[in-house]
């Protein structure tokens, strides 16, 4: 069907539905005035409550400015919609998550700041969508520093997550040492920024990674290294941080190099073959540009690669957000966390690689597949039991439990969703 | 750390980094635009500097490799006092080795050395809108004692 055909027909793609069922004439006193009143009382004696008494435990907003929608740009917040509307179906149905689509008119760091701190004490969480890079950078650092709440920027954190936890796994399989390894990262926007430092912290040597842009690698002489201290510090920290070799060319950062984990511009020639032919033994290829990898998986595997991800669920080992935020949300959802660091970010690739090693690696299976459900139970559980050990978890659980609470709750709303009538308005 | 006078032997590394610090204030305003040879005036800059002992220029080293560097110029003021005042024109620290206080020590060698000379004030120009410069001379001890506006007559 035609996606326009799809959403004139369905107007939209998701509603606000009652939980709380009308049988009686007198149930509306009790759901509204005057009943409610005593519910909004008790809250105000102690907001914590909003959690408890109120749908905020669950509800999360999708905050973007439609400054950097997909591979379309700055398309504006109304544009973004329909993208933010998919994506609170995709919250939904693979985390339980109720996510409010929320495109906005903001253009500054400080109209982000004033406006998710306004809508804050209607939210458990906010995920911040498709906003353009450095200012998602300052927005996501902005917001994790001044709200009380769990804030994610997915395609800064969720892809990383997921880029980290294949390489994991392909590191176990083509027998590499994760410390003395060279990483190419090819592309420097959002999405490769965040996976620098997230392998950073889990363990690889910053000093060995290349950070590829436009222009090529990124090393500390670069003459518009200056200039990134003042428009893009993230990118300025890695240029100054990163390439201890100081490769100065495409070429040299592929000489030698174990694993290249490609966001960038989508391919299928992005990635030279004769590129590949320069890396380590048993070289690692992540292509993750879509619709089309940078290098497409049987041309890369000609020139040598010895494991092959790709954005795309039609290829083998699909590195992809979406099995990184249903679970992070229903995880912090369910500990009730004040914060989402990047250790707990971590815990949740590693509860993805644990559970694609449980279930038997090979080059072709590296990470779970999307229509594995039961994995994001695990991640779930093993976020919240992360928020827990660091202290952010205003619902303290034991890990069983976590696990216990978002299996049940995921399943109900599987449960719910095979109840509704899609048929259309 | 080895921090020293330069001589004519680093016109290289100096015309680099000076103009590197020319072009990255070109991104602050439209009026500090640059010309296409600067990389050639710095280095003439230079070579006339080293002629005029009212130049004082610092290299600091690991190595053999320069990785900062400043250049003051000794000037009198006609009509404040103290009079003799020294002008940082250029300063410039090395991206890969900024953030570890290299800046403040070559600073505060060369006010060593100008206290010696008997020179009580210094001074130092730069884009208003570099808060990073903002700040490091806030810290070290400098405050804003003149404003220069512009506009352009275009």
């Amino acid at each position: 069907m035609d996606p326009i055909e799809l959403s004139r027909i369905y107007e939209g793609k998701i509603q606000v539905f009652p939980k709380v069922p009308i049988r009686e004439y007198s149930d509306f006193a009790l759901i509204y005035t005057p009943g409610v009143a005593k519910v909004a009382e008790e809250i105000h004696r102690n907001r914590g409550m909003s959690f408890t008494l109120t749908s905020r435990w669950n509800t999360i907003a999708i905050i973007t400015n439609g400054s950097r929608v997909l591979g379309l740009g700055k398309i504006g917040p109304e544009a973004a919609m329909p993208v933010m509307e998919g994506k609170a179906l995709l919250f939904k149905y693979l985390g339980g998550v109720d996510a409010v689509p929320l495109p906005i008119r903001a253009e500054s760091v400080e109209d982000f700041k004033v406006i998710a701190k306004a809508i804050e004490p209607a939210f458990g969480g906010i995920n911040l969508e498709d906003i353009e890079s450095p200012l998602c950078f300052e927005v996501l650092e902005e917001l994790r520093n001044s709200l009380d709440i769990p804030v994610w920027h997915d395609d800064q954190l969720g892809t990383a997550s997921a880029t980290l936890a294949g390489l994991i796994n392909a590191y176990k399989i083509a027998g590499k040492d994760i410390r003395s390894s060279k990483i190419v990262l090819f592309g420097a926007g959002a999405a490769n920024i965040a996976a620098a430092n997230m392998l950073e912290i889990y363990g690889f040597d910053k000093s060995r990674m290349v950070i590829i842009d436009s222009r090529g690698p990124l090393y500390p002489d670069r003459e518009d290294v200056d200039r990134l201290m003042f428009t893009n510090r993230w990118k300025y920290n890695l240029a100054v941080t990163t390439n201890k070799e100081d490769c100065r060319s495409i070429e040299e950062a592929f000489n030698g190099a174990d694993a290249v984990i490609a966001a960038s511009t989508p391919g299928p020639n992005t990635i030279k073959g004769e590129w590949i032919e320069r890396m380590a033994d048993r070289p690692i290829v992540f292509a993750l540009a879509n619709p089309t990898p940078e290098i497409m998986p049987d041309e890369a595997i000609r020139h040598g690669a010895y494991i092959v991800a790709t954005g795309r669920s039609d290829f083998p080992n699909q590195v992809n957000n979406s099995m990184v935020f249903p679970g992070v949300f229903r995880g912090v959802l369910d500990s009730r966390a004040r914060f989402i660091s990047y250790t707990m970010a971590i815990a949740a690739s590693k509860a993805l690689a644990g559970y694609a090693e449980r279930r038997g690696l090979s080059r072709e299976y590296i990470i779970p597949r999307m229509d594995e459900w039961d994995v994001f139970y695990e991640v779930a559980a093993a976020v919240a039991d992360r928020a827990r050990e660091e202290g952010y978890a205003r619902n303290p659980l034991t890990y069983d439990e976590y696990l216990e609470l978002a299996r049940k709750r995921i399943l109900k709303t599987k449960r719910d969703i095979s109840m509704v009538n899609f048929n259309g308005s | 750390m080895a921090v020293r006078r330069a001589g004519k032997s680093d016109i290289d590394p100096l015309t680099d980094m000076f103009s590197r610090m020319y072009i990255l204030n070109s991104e602050f305003d439209p009026l500090l635009q640059v010309p296409e040879d600067i990389r050639e005036r710095v280095r003439e800059s230079l070579e006339k500097a080293f002629n005029d002992e009212r130049n004082l220029i610092y290299i600091y080293e690991e190595g053999d490799r320069p990785y900062a560097a400043i250049k003051v110029r000794l000037d009198d003021r006609e009509f404040y006092v103290p009079q003799r005042i020294a002008r940082i024109e250029e300063f410039y620290v090395h991206p890969s080795r900024r953030r570890a206080g290299i800046g403040k020590y070559l600073l505060n060698y060369v006010e060593d050395d100008l206290k010696k000379m008997g020179v009580s004030l210094i001074i130092a120009r730069f884009p208003s809108k570099n808060l990073i410069a903002v700040s490091f001379y806030t810290k070290n001890g400098f405050r804003e004692i003149h404003n220069e506006f512009a506009k352009s007559l275009k």
